[in-house]
């Protein structure tokens, strides 16, 4: 299932070969979660007064549901255009639409997960996703019980009492992507969210999250830098090049989850990708 | 940053304005009397003193008597505390001896000393030369301690087996290592220098700031009391922005990039 | 960053039971060694005394500086005020004074904090402010408010205020813009990011600011009680100067400091209390 077979004339595409994704089927329903960026270009002012072009051009459509890994090396401009997505910068030129509406700010839907957790260290586990349900306009027993139940999802049940200090690097992050389920978001936009963890911690957690994931879909914008990563958890990797930010290529992954990281097809999709972002 | 934003205008010309503005509204309370003229003296007299303290030359041996013995005390103070603040972070037996002395001394505020100085060195200028130095040694020397146990032991390892004598260790490679801790310790000092200056010039002393001060008190001169507490001001302010400069340059600005670099 | 092994026990000793570990534990060999080292110059310094190497007058051993406290606690000095009595004037003054401070320069400066414009317009005075050295404002006060209790509060309060209001502007103003930025992706509304997330993140800066204030605030009690006060610390030193006694001037200024030691350890206690997140340290 799913074999990389050479590239030959008059061959079938196969999974992993680089492809332009699907074009969105109109009249589909859930178009809510769906995320459009058209025309986006954005220009900023360096402190020495040079105009520095972070991204030129982009666009890109992801589907309902769909886990889309933005992948790059550091300076193609990834985390900028999440940026954007999330409502956090605006673009020079062009639009972002999230669902029907018109990305202006951040908010709304837009789930945020930051790779330094960004957690309130003054309030405990319990109470940093308390605190995002009540933004939400929850009363205080909805509060109490919809978090209990996004800790047990994230399998953190006898540390909701425990201040971010106490928490491990993990155990953090998993309170951020608790929080941010909580306020039950049309998308989920995390950038490089286990970058500041190690290696060990980092697989473990990007099987969690497929695991949140297969419970609770949502459509997914996932920044990394790690093609490995980039490959265990996409449906879709976008490669994005530097100077200025562009899309380089596309990759649909079509191995099913979960996905064998020794399996020979992973492997040899993971060669590919490498190789488009060199 | 949160709250209201303004963008265009350089942030000093809003220092500036504000400084402006509480310069007028001091001269609005005095022109409208609102508080006797006897004791707030108006910005138009102190700068009428000023002017006429400048003139007769009185301005300028005060600030200078005052200069010199904050210069000369911390220079002083500053040097003891750097060798000794060196001595105890490089040699076990030192800092054995001199630390559990520094923590006890050190809670003491500078101007406690004062009447002990009195005591053993009388009324002249060697009492302030002692207290300005005492007073500055003590930040100086924590901050070098500190900042020498700070350092990075791969960098000593480095050194040591480039076979770098002990003489030249200490002065090229652990005082430059440790010279952003010294430097806010010289920081603090001159700061605590220049209160301590001004308590003992205000207790025991016929020249300086602290003296003009407590002159302007007892002859009613509240214009020149004022004027007395601008200048000293002034010049805090004016040290304390060298020291940033300093801080900032050259010397140390290689440690930015480690700190960068490290981050 | 590397790491230096603070924690690790001495490979020379011998292992004890658990319940011994302490007494190898490094922090109690420090400790011990430091009194240890205090206890031998003292000892020393008996000794040049009773040897007559060191004159009496000029510095006072340890034997008569002892002798010293119990007459202060007992009969007191001046005649009839006790050292008690001295500590309770200065602390009494410190901590009105410093309420005081708190009580304008906290509010003041979260409001100077939030808005930005008027942050950039008293920076200039509020940095010239802080660097006038509060006891040369005393004749001043002085003169404003005569010589009784109103002066010497009035210039803690003013030497306080500068600091308090220093920090309380920069742990509104540097809030982590990532805090922020996770309240507003939670459609957070103004006024809440206001209370429930700059004000919680500013605490740990306003602490730090109160407890150097108070430190200042101990530097300048001992300026305004040396002049036209018979209570308090400084009070007693002076006196104690002028009298020729430099025992009861050591043993003041020990005591002065120690004072401050215990309050300072006081307020690190109560943070530890208020915010005992707090050690896992904020960004920034």
């Amino acid at each position: 299932m799913g074999a990389v077979a050479a590239a030959r004339p008059g061959d079938e595409p196969s999974p992993g070969r680089p492809s332009a994704p699907r074009p969105l089927q109109s009249g589909a329903g859930a178009l809510d979660n769906a995320i459009r960026v058209e025309g986006v270009s954005k220009r900023y002012r360096a402190i020495d007064g040079r105009t520095v072009l972070a991204l030129r051009d982009v666009d890109l459509e992801i589907r309902p549901n769909e886990f889309v890994c933005l992948l790059g090396r550091s300076g193609c401009g990834k985390t900028t255009l999440l940026n954007m997505i999330a409502g956090f910068v605006i673009p020079s030129e062009g639009t972002i639409r999230v669902g029907s509406e018109k990305v202006t700010a951040p908010g709304k839907g837009k789930g945020v997960v930051f790779q330094q957790f960004g957690l309130f260290p003054w309030l405990t586990a319990q109470r940093n996703i308390e605190f995002a349900c009540q933004q939400k306009g929850m009363d205080p027993a909805t509060r109490r019980r919809v978090a209990g139940e996004l800790i047990d999802l994230v399998h953190l049940r006898g540390f909701e009492e425990k201040y971010p200090y106490e928490l491990s690097g993990g155990m953090q992050q998993r309170v951020a992507i608790a929080r941010t389920l909580a306020i039950d978001p049309k998308v989920l936009l995390m950038d490089e969210p286990f970058g500041a963890l190690d290696e060990m911690t980092r697989a473990g957690m990007q099987d969690e999250l497929l695991q949140i994931w297969s419970n609770r879909r949502k459509t997914v914008v996932f920044v990394t830098h790690s093609v490995s990563e980039a490959v265990v958890l996409a449906d879709r990797i976008v490669v994005l090049g530097p100077n200025p930010g562009h899309v380089k290529t596309q990759f649909t992954v079509d191995l099913p989850r979960p996905r064998d990281r020794l399996d020979p097809a992973f492997l040899a999709l993971e060669q590919e990708v490498q190789g488009a972002l060199n | 940053m949160n709250g209201l934003r303004i963008h265009g205008l350089p942030d000093w010309v809003y220092t500036v304005a504000g400084a402006v503005l509480f310069v007028c509204g001091w001269q609005l309370i005095c022109s409208l009397h609102l508080v006797p003229v006897s004791i707030l003296p108006s910005p138009a007299t102190v700068v009428a003193a000023l002017w006429s303290e400048a003139g007769n030359g009185r301005l300028a041996s005060n600030v200078i008597a005052s200069l010199f013995r904050l210069v000369s005390g911390f220079a002083i103070g500053a040097a003891v505390g750097i060798c000794l603040g060196l001595l105890a972070g490089t040699l076990t037996a030192a800092r054995a001896v001199l630390m559990p002395l520094v923590e006890l001394l050190r809670p003491i505020p500078p101007l406690a000393w004062i009447p002990l100085a009195l005591i053993w060195f009388g009324i002249g200028e060697p009492s302030k030369l002692f207290l300005i130095a005492l007073t500055a040694c003590f930040p100086v020397l924590v901050a070098t301690f500190k900042g020498v146990e700070q350092i990075d032991p791969t960098l000593i390892r480095a050194a040591r087996s480039l076979d770098v004598p002990q003489w030249r260790m200490l002065v090229k490679v652990v005082l430059p290592a440790a010279m952003p801790d010294v430097v806010t310790g010289l920081r603090l000092g001159w700061t605590l220098g220049t209160t301590i200056l001004v308590g003992a010039e205000m207790i025991a002393a016929s020249s300086g700031l602290g003296f003009m001060i407590m002159d302007g008190m007892n002859s009613g001169r509240f214009d020149l009391l004022i004027l007395g507490i601008l200048t000293l001001g002034t010049i805090s302010v004016v040290a304390d922005g060298l020291f940033g400069r300093l801080s900032r340059s050259r010397l140390l600005r290689w440690h930015a990039g480690l700190e960068r670099a490290e981050a | 960053m590397p790491s230096t092994d603070a924690g690790a026990v001495p490979a020379a000793l011998p292992t004890r039971p658990p319940r011994m570990r302490w007494l190898t534990h490094p922090t109690t060999w420090t400790a011990l060694a430091g009194a240890g080292t205090l206890a031998a110059i003292l000892a020393v310094w008996e000794l040049l005394s009773r040897l007559g190497w060191l004159n009496e007058f000029f510095f006072p051993p340890p034997s008569l500086l002892f002798a010293a406290t119990i007459e202060l606690i007992h009969s007191g000095f001046p005649d009839g005020i006790t050292l008690t009595t001295h500590v309770l004037m200065t602390l009494q003054r410190i901590v009105l004074g410093f309420l005081i401070a708190a009580a304008l320069a906290v509010p003041a400066g979260i409001v100077i904090g939030y808005f930005e414009i008027l942050s950039k317009m008293t920076s200039g005075i509020i940095t010239f402010g802080r660097s006038i050295a509060a006891i040369s404002v005393l004749p001043l006060f002085i003169a404003w408010f005569g010589i009784g209790e109103a002066a010497k509060v009035a210039l803690i309060a003013l030497g306080a205020f500068w600091v308090i209001v220093t920090y309380t502007i920069a742990g509104v103003r540097f809030v982590d813009p990532l805090l922020l930025r996770v309240a507003r992706s939670l459609d957070t509304p103004g006024p809440v990011i206001f209370a429930r997330v700059i004000l919680p993140a500013a605490l740990p800066r306003i602490f730090t600011g109160l407890k150097v204030a108070l430190s200042v605030a101990f530097m300048i009690i001992v300026a305004a009680e040396m002049i036209a006060t018979v209570t308090g610390l400084g009070a007693m030193i002076t006196e104690a100067r002028t009298s020729f006694r430099t025992d009861i001037t050591m043993v003041g200024m020990l005591a002065i400091g120690l004072l401050g030691w215990l309050v300072s350890r006081l307020l690190d206690g109560l943070e530890q209390v208020l915010l005992p997140w707090r050690k896992g340290g904020l960004r920034a």
